[in-house]
């Protein structure tokens, strides 16, 4: 049973750990100002991690709590959205990062700096999304090209041929299942790139630096956020490849005679588990990274000598 | 590199009469890009237009130059100090703040630190 929870919620408590070292060693240091920013980082960081988990927790009811009945119509659901809601997510999650939105008056004072959406991150922080994306990318774009249509006529099936009329067949991350992610991922990068322009164009406020402090957080947490979702959602697809790559079958062909069938990627399976655990891991410990920053910091107190 | 505008001076002349300090101070370096005039009109709650012929004034004088899709910059002839070295000097100063380093102690270690000829 142990192996069971492991399995199902690893990657969260290996995240949320990682996380909670993080915050021990460096990111008590780093002050989050107490006003509504930090309420929205610890609302955006609990949506992250707590309904993912939820949903992965009544997905395996059955197996942990088989007096739960759930209705009908979940598992239909959850097999159809299982890989937008880290997204949907992501998106809402950047909506509440972008407040409270103040309307900070023109004082005739400017700084000259220019100032632009990448102007309050280090470069690397950039990187990051991106190379997701490319990921994310090659792993749809593989998926898709070797899903089937099924008997509705929907790419999420893929076939191994047994012989002249005989297949057998599983569920695959087929277009069917990755056009509608790709245009949430649109959306999740659009919403990004809104935040960092509404952190962007407003006027320094008189405390220069409390001000630039502040929106250096900001910062960090739209790209934080936009990582974590894209991590878990490509945690779920490699997850779902390493299923379908255990399709198998035997068939018996008399005389004792026997062949063993199996997916063409049948050997990937332990590297798709592994990188799909070490995705979800990272994207659990981003979204309890923004939550974790909502707590007060450790504040530094100078104490000369003889005093 | 703050800029005011305060008094009855034009708020042109304001803003061109201080750009053209800070480029003759070296507080901004050559090749360095300004805000672009709607940002600046923004923060200085005037109209674009205003900022707009300031920005004129200072390109007709050799201060500025602006090019298509590369906003507008320092002119590269307008200033001595080079770009790397003013942004090195702006890190220098944010790290010494955050780091609690006064200016005193931050120009006693650039002294300590600076190669002897």
């Amino acid at each position: 049973m142990a192996s069971v929870y492991f399995t199902l919620f690893g990657s969260a408590v290996v995240g949320c750990a990682l996380a909670v070292l993080w915050w021990l060693l460096s990111g008590r240091k780093q002050a989050t100002p107490r006003n509504g920013f930090a309420l929205s980082c610890l609302v955006a960081g609990a949506l992250g991690l707590l309904v993912p988990v939820a949903l992965r927790f009544l997905s395996s009811a059955s197996l942990l709590l088989p007096q739960i009945t759930l209705p009908a119509g979940f598992w239909q659901w959850h097999r159809d959205n299982l890989y937008r809601v880290p997204l949907v997510l992501g998106i809402i999650a950047l909506i509440v990062l972008a407040y409270p939105l103040r309307a900070r008056p023109a004082r005739g004072t400017a700084d000259l700096a220019r100032r632009t959406p990448l102007s309050f991150g280090r470069r690397w922080w950039f990187v990051v999304p991106p190379i997701l994306l490319a990921a994310i990318a090659v792993v749809t774009i593989a998926a898709g090209t070797a899903s089937q249509p099924d008997e509705h006529g929907r790419y999420r099936m893929y076939t191994v041929s047994l012989g002249p009329e005989t297949s057998m067949g599983t569920n695959i991350y087929g277009w069917y299942y990755s056009v509608p992610s790709m245009l949430l991922i649109a959306v999740l990068i659009a919403t990004a790139l809104a935040n960092l322009i509404l952190n962007a164009r407003p006027p320094l406020a008189p405390d220069r630096e409390a001000d630039l402090r502040l929106r250096r957080l900001r910062t960090r947490h739209v790209i934080a956020v936009t990582s974590a979702a894209l991590l878990l959602h490509l945690g779920i697809v490699l997850e779902s490849l390493a299923g379908t790559s255990m399709m198998s079958a035997t068939v018996s062909y008399g005389r004792g005679e026997f062949a063993h069938f199996w997916t063409s990627f049948a050997a990937m399976e332990p590297a798709l588990r592994a990188s799909s655990f070490i995705a979800a891991a990272l994207g659990y410990c981003l979204w309890a990274a923004v939550a974790l920053s909502a707590m007060p910091a450790r504040r530094r107190i100078r104490v000369t000598a003889g005093s | 590199m703050i800029i005011t505008i305060s008094g009855p001076a034009p708020v042109a002349s304001q803003i061109r009469d201080q750009i053209h300090g800070l480029i003759s101070s070296g507080a901004l370096a050559a090749d360095e890009r300004l805000p672009s005039v709607r940002q600046l009109a923004k923060d200085l709650g005037v109209a674009p237009g205003t900022v707009a012929r300031a920005y004129k004034s200072l390109e007709a004088e050799g201060y500025l130059a602006t090019r298509t899709g590369g906003g507008t910059r320092v002119s590269a002839t307008a200033v001595a100090t080079p770009r790397t070295v003013v942004e090195a000097a702006r890190r220098f100063a944010e790290t010494s703040l955050r780091e609690g380093t006064d200016l005193d102690e931050a120009v006693r270690l650039l002294h300590a630190v600076w190669p002897s000829s």
